[in-house]
């Protein structure tokens, strides 16, 4: 992880001088992890394309900005966060405001889990309501706090809470059908 | 305390990358934008995706027609249409070809000859078009393929597709859209 971190302080080094095989490089290295959390959000490839190259344009105009060199993967994934966020709110999608609820997983996996194909599980998570889908994945995936995605969102933290319970039970649900169809 | 599925997910994320990006087009877009231009949007990637797709078609074709000249095997041809094969691929067609039509009237009602995108959209509907006549002729030829009927409504659609771009950036230019508004 510090070579890593060595690496990209080297790259980002030379990016800032215009070197477009430096970019080229730290574009590689980033981008099917970014594009990964952008077509999770967006669940459309040409959206999560789109979101993708713009993020990059966004970071290497304004990679001057960023202090800490070794943060570059964080800052790059909160850029496309925005952009997400950003495109979803262009398209309407309101998150509203809902009482705190706990939705037990009555009907979780009894056991497997950990041998369940991640492409099932990827394709799973694609198909959850928007709303439902955004939370889960700020949450379960990219570790945000709740307090973290409420700010993002605009919501209240209950909300965020709620949102992600219902997407979890459905998820479990969905899995669920996909290991009884096999 | 977190469910088996949320133990799942956060030992297993990394696994979940699955998808990958069109790492070349992504690229070149990301290059325009950092110089300025008119980045790469999602419609122009689709519009190369099938401008790189007509090429293969076009080059498929083309060897067909090598092979066939090769063997010296070309029979004396009666002209046919789709709807000599098949009454339906003749109606088919026929649905295909209003639809087009209409869409040809409205755009040549335009005029906006001077514009970049519209004029290579239009580059793309004459290569559709030859691909279109070879693959008739291909038809006549041999006779029944089912891959050459495939070829001809797959030729309409995205005709069809590629006006309605056209279509799209003269409402554009005469709106005077944003990028981002155009996808609202």
């Amino acid at each position: 992880m510090e070579e890593t971190i060595h690496i990209n302080r080297r790259v980002i080094e030379k990016c800032l001088e215009g070197d477009i095989k430096a970019q080229y490089q730290l574009y590689q290295l980033y981008a099917k992890a970014m594009f990964n959390i952008a077509i999770r959000f967006l669940n459309n490839k040409m959206d999560a394309e789109d979101i993708l190259q713009e993020s990059f344009v966004t970071a290497f105009s304004r990679l001057e900005e960023l202090q800490n060199r070794d943060l570059f993967g964080s800052w790059l994934k909160r850029i496309v966060i925005n952009n997400c966020i950003s495109l979803q709110r262009k398209r309407k999608i309101r998150f509203e405001e809902m009482d705190e609820q706990r939705h037990d997983a009555a009907d979780e996996i009894e056991s497997g889990i950990p041998e369940i194909d991640p492409a099932l599980v990827h394709n799973a998570i694609r198909e959850l309501p928007a709303k439902g889908r955004t939370v889960l994945v700020l949450r379960a995936l990219e570790e945000y706090s709740h307090k973290e995605i409420a700010g993002m969102l605009d919501i209240s933290v209950s909300t965020s809470k709620t949102q992600y319970s219902r997407a979890l039970t459905l998820l479990n649900r969905k899995l669920k059908g996909k290991i009884d169809a096999d | 305390m977190p469910t088996d599925l949320e133990k799942y997910l956060k030992d297993r994320r990394k696994e979940l990358d699955i998808e990958s990006p069109d790492d070349q087009l992504i690229w070149e877009g990301i290059r325009q934008g950092l110089q300025g231009s008119r980045s790469t949007s999602g419609k122009r990637r689709l519009w190369i995706r099938i401008r790189n797709m007509a090429a293969v078609i076009i080059i498929v074709v083309s060897v067909g027609y090598m092979i066939v000249d090769i063997i010296g095997d070309r029979k004396s041809t009666v002209k046919i249409t789709l709807s000599d094969i098949d009454q339906d691929l003749g109606a088919r067609e026929q649905e295909y070809r209003k639809l087009v039509n209409n869409k040809e009237q409205e755009v040549s009602s335009f005029n906006n000859t001077d514009n970049m995108i519209i004029t290579e959209l239009f580059e793309e509907i004459q290569k559709l078009d030859t691909i279109y006549d070879a693959t008739l002729k291909d038809l006549n030829e041999l006779g029944y393929n089912e891959q050459a009927i495939q070829t001809i409504f797959d030729t309409y659609e995205k005709k069809i597709y590629l006006l309605e771009l056209i279509i799209l950036e003269n409402n554009k230019i005469k709106n005077y859209e944003t990028e981002d508004n155009l996808f609202l």
